[in-house]
């Protein structure tokens, strides 16, 4: 109840501040043409479970984000571990 | 990066972009004005002889493409013969083909009714007609045939029709009159018959039974010369004459929901009247009588006749001023043969046939009466067995419903004792903190579909007023659903339609192949397999081999 209401004065206030606002759509037939676009290149990736079992892309692909950042995820854990005072990590 | 490769980066999407959009274009409804217009795009001669048409329908909001493949025997080289092919494309117009192997030509098939009037069709005239094969209808052997065809090259005109079923000459013709509608016409042709043609002069011949529905000002029956399937038989000239080999006989019911009061021309033929049941009326006329026969039938004006031809010698009949409907073999029963003291459907012989008597007298009288009080006395009794069983049943409602209401009193004070009782799950205050657990809960989180709700009216609401500006967020989004609804699973090979962009010509059509239907070969499921296990060792062994370089990275730092 608390966080609707709030979500809902957002939006209120959002829709205030930009109300005034009232520009032209994207062309019909660009935006089309582009859906067209997309849908020849997506419609066709599922072509890739083929070639590599769809259940080593759905496990391979998170671990591969998370070892590419590695870096990142290593400092946030450490980071957090070291908030945590009984733990000792400095 | 420097401002001029911006630029010509942007060229570029854009180039792309409108290179695309030819597409869209194939889809587009484009107005061709009222005029309706069917083009022939092209045809193939398929292996079995048959072809193949795509065509285009330019209405008048719209265009339709559609395809149709005519069988070959539909097709002549000879070019003394000209076929037609009538079909009802998919967007439910007819539309017809002229088959010939060398021009194949497409008509929309719109039948104008006040251009051609008075056309009459005679016997001789018919063998003129071109043939029109009905085609994805029925699947049957039928055919219609036009008289002239008025082309003003987009709109056929046809003059005259020739109906045929099962290869006998079974034809119906006639021009339509000024004062029918279009709508009309259109819905004839559409429907496969002729059933809301307005037909001012009609001829009819052949072997099948015919029932003709006639609301007429003033009918009359021309009887003139005779046929018998193809050939051609006139033996009086004048008369309604049949051949005297026929073993058919002749059977007209002319039946009447109003008063009867027919006239015939030949005073002989009402003796072969019959009362049916008080209403309508049989008239049977044997073969050889009718050869002397030279006069017409007339009957009363504004009555409403139903004449059923089931002889194979069908004359002419000429009608005027009447809205007709078309109705074929098998419905109307013909369950009234009766007068025939030949037998059956015989040849009755001399014009000396005779209404057969009752034979049994006052005797058929009493049966029929003893028959009644039987019949009167046994639905007394049903009714009163029905009524007794309804007021059982009325008993048998109101029971049940005490006996609910006694079960729900009964339940009640069972929940009441339950919430008293500390031992029983249901007791009042557990039920107490379980309505302020989920007090607390809705309170502080929303419901399940609020956030799916919320953040759509946001995004078209922002969509609606920040325009072109919102549009690159949608497509993130679009994208993004794109991705997460890939099925793996099902490795499609897709192509849309690809149309050229200038003169919207049909480049490539969709087409999809799905690649696991080629592991249905088991060898090549094997070697797939294998392909698999060596794909995941591959992927694994280079995931663990960078995932031990970045921790040596990590960790020398």
């Amino acid at each position: 109840m608390i966080l609707e209401t709030l979500l809902n004065i957002i939006k209120v206030l959002l829709q205030v501040i930009f109300g005034w606002i009232n520009l032209p759509q994207m062309p019909e037939q660009l935006t089309s043409s582009i859906g067209t676009f997309l849908s020849l290149i997506f419609d066709n990736l599922s072509l890739l479970g083929f070639f590599i079992r769809p259940l080593t892309l759905t496990l391979t692909i998170p671990i591969l984000i998370i070892l590419l950042n590695f870096e990142q995820v290593y400092k946030l854990t450490i980071w957090i571990l070291k908030k945590i005072p009984f733990l000792g990590v400095h | 990066m420097s401002f001029k490769k911006h630029f010509i980066i942007l060229l570029f999407i854009i180039f792309l972009l409108f290179g695309f959009m030819p597409f869209s274009y194939a889809e587009t409804d484009t107005d061709y004005g009222i005029m309706p217009i069917s083009v022939l795009d092209d045809y193939v001669l398929n292996v079995d002889g048959s072809y193949t048409f795509t065509y285009t329908h330019h209405g008048q909001n719209k265009i339709y493409k559609g395809e149709v493949t005519i069988p070959a025997n539909f097709f002549d080289d000879s070019s003394s013969v000209q076929r037609w092919a009538l079909f009802i494309g998919d967007d439910g117009k007819p539309y017809i083909v002229q088959c010939s192997s060398s021009y194949p030509t497409l008509y929309y098939f719109f039948a104008t009714y006040n251009t051609i009037t008075g056309f009459g069709v005679n016997a001789s005239g018919s063998t003129n007609y071109a043939k029109i094969y009905e085609y994805g209808v029925n699947g049957k052997d039928e055919f219609y045939s036009h008289g002239d065809l008025y082309d003003d090259g987009y709109i056929l005109y046809p003059s005259g029709f020739l109906y045929s079923r099962n290869l006998n000459v079974n034809f119906v013709t006639g021009s339509f009159s000024s004062n029918s509608k279009p709508s009309d016409v259109y819905n004839g042709i559409k429907n496969g018959s002729f059933k809301t043609y307005y037909i001012y002069d009609v001829m009819f011949r052949g072997t099948s039974p015919y029932l003709l529905d006639i609301s007429a000002s003033s009918l009359s029956i021309a009887l003139g010369t005779a046929y018998e399937g193809y050939t051609y038989e006139d033996d009086t000239g004048n008369g309604l004459s049949v051949t005297n080999t026929s073993v058919d006989e002749f059977l007209l019911d002319i039946s009447d929901s109003g008063a009867l009061s027919h006239s015939f021309g030949y005073d002989g033929l009402k003796k072969y009247m019959k009362h049916k049941d008080g209403v309508g009326q049989i008239l049977e006329i044997p073969f050889d009588y009718l050869t002397s026969l030279d006069n017409s039938l007339s009957f009363t004006s504004g009555h409403q006749y139903i004449v059923n031809f089931t002889s194979r010698c069908i004359n002419s009949i000429s009608i005027s001023n009447f809205s007709y409907k078309y109705y074929d073999e098998g419905n109307f029963k013909t369950s009234f043969l009766y007068g025939s003291t030949g037998g059956g459907t015989g040849g009755q012989t001399g014009g000396n046939t005779t209404t057969p008597d009752d034979p049994f007298g006052g005797f058929t009288n009493s049966v029929v009466d003893s028959n009644d009080r039987v019949s009167n006395s046994i639905k007394e009794q049903t009714g009163a067995i029905q009524n007794q069983t309804s007021k059982i049943e009325e008993q048998t409602n109101a029971i049940e419903e005490q006996t609910e209401v006694n079960k729900n009193i009964f339940e009640r004070i069972g929940d009441i004792l339950n919430f008293l009782n500390p031992f029983s799950e249901n007791f009042f205050v557990y039920k107490l903190i379980e309505l302020l657990v989920e007090a607390i809960k809705s309170l502080f989180i929303p419901s399940d579909d609020f956030f799916s709700t919320y953040f759509d009216e946001l995004k078209s609401w922002f969509s609606d007023r920040l325009g072109f500006l919102f549009y690159p967020f949608e497509l993130i989004l679009d994208i993004l659903n794109r991705i997460l609804s890939i099925n793996f699973n099902e490795p499609i090979f897709s192509i849309p339609d690809i149309n050229e962009p200038f003169t919207n010509s049909h480049l490539i059509s969709q087409t999809s192949f799905n690649l696991n239907s080629l592991l249905d070969n088991s060898i090549f499921s094997t070697i797939h397999s294998i392909y698999l296990v060596c794909v995941d060792a591959f992927i694994v062994f280079k995931l663990v081999n960078l995932a031990r370089e970045k921790y040596e990275e990590v960790t020398t730092k």
